[in-house]
């Protein structure tokens, strides 16, 4: 007869040494400081006012001109989203990567199967316990609770 | 009545675009606002002369390239007053007088005397406050003698910075690498 044990699935440190039964998962990365915000903060204002500044132009011209001033406005923007593009990096990296939701799955997967394996095991070591003491006993017969 | 000068009298209270902060005491937000009023002249300017210069679509009538030209015009008028308008308050602000005919530089009543090219070169550098500038650019534009070399711009730039700091001006003369020359305006 197979041992119930040999059935079970690898523990998690075996699969992942050193992970444990906590996932660790990565820190977002600490925000700049205030201070070297401060010419971002500057350069942002005068990119949106310069933005502003062009649409002021576009009233009343041909749409010769309008599509002129519009690529302008485009250029401007280019260097506002290469601006801020640290912070799109930032954002991106904040939220865990994929890999770190597969790996959390699977380890999550494998602890429920050997949680169940261990409480199958459990549930057959206290039927065990129980007949034996009924036989030890002299008490006999099934317990209340199995079905005749 | 010239629409510069109706701007220019408005200028206190029109604003022509929108966070433009006309009575602000603070140089640096003058600097700010004469960077981005330079742009807007800079390219309402060359969109005026291309106009002028290239041909639009044959489709587009002549009234409309005509009516674009007026209204640039009109344009360039109003940025240029109010670019005017922030040059000077930058100046106003951080309390900087610079006598081109005297060649004199003034302070909070310090006085001190500059020579030809260092007076060029510093009420070039105040006119775009913030704006960096290579050697090359300054010594074309500065000073319109590109038979300078850039050695000699150095020693006029680390003369120029002594006379600054000796007056305690709120500014500095600043480089960056790959960058060059401006003239930043700070808080007092």
């Amino acid at each position: 007869m197979k041992k119930a044990h040999s059935r079970r699935p690898a523990p998690i440190e075996a699969v992942a040494p050193g992970m444990g039964r906590i996932v660790p998962l990565r820190a977002p990365p600490a925000g700049p400081s205030a201070s070297s915000l401060q010419p971002t903060v500057l350069r942002l204002r005068s990119q949106v006012a310069l933005i502003q500044g062009y649409a002021g132009l576009l009233d009343s011209l041909s749409p010769v001109m309008q599509a002129r001033i519009f690529m302008a406005i485009m250029k401007t923007s280019e260097e506002l989203v290469q601006l801020l593009e640290p912070y799109r990096t930032a954002a991106a990296d904040a939220k865990p990567s994929l890999h770190d939701y597969r790996s959390t799955r699977m380890r999550t997967h494998q602890l429920l199967a050997e949680y169940r394996l261990l409480l199958t095991q459990l549930k057959r070591e206290v039927a065990g316990q129980r007949s034996l003491g009924d036989a030890l006993t002299g008490t006999g017969g099934p317990h209340p609770s199995t079905p005749r | 009545m010239a629409m510069a000068d109706l701007d220019t009298m408005l200028a206190p209270t029109t604003i022509l675009i929108e966070g433009e902060p006309l009575d602000s005491p603070y140089a640096e937000d003058a600097q700010q606002w004469v960077g981005i009023y330079s742009e807007l002249v800079s390219f309402t300017g060359r969109s005026l002369a291309r106009q002028q210069t290239q041909p639009y679509p044959s489709a587009e009538p002549e009234w409309l390239k005509a009516g674009d030209e007026a209204k640039l015009r009109s344009h360039l008028d109003r940025l240029l007053s109010r670019l005017e308008f922030w040059r000077r308050r930058v100046h106003d602000l951080a309390g900087l007088e610079l006598d081109l005919e005297s060649r004199t530089i003034a302070y909070q009543g310090r006085t001190a005397p500059l020579t030809r090219r260092e007076a060029q070169l510093f009420g070039f550098l105040a006119e775009h406050p913030g704006k960096f500038f290579s050697a090359s650019q300054l010594i074309q534009r500065a000073w319109h003698s590109p038979e300078l070399s850039e050695e000699e711009l150095r020693t006029y730039v680390v003369r120029l910075r002594r006379c600054i700091g000796g007056l305690g001006a709120p500014c500095d003369l600043v480089n960056q690498a790959r960058q060059g020359y401006a003239l930043r305006f700070r808080a007092a």
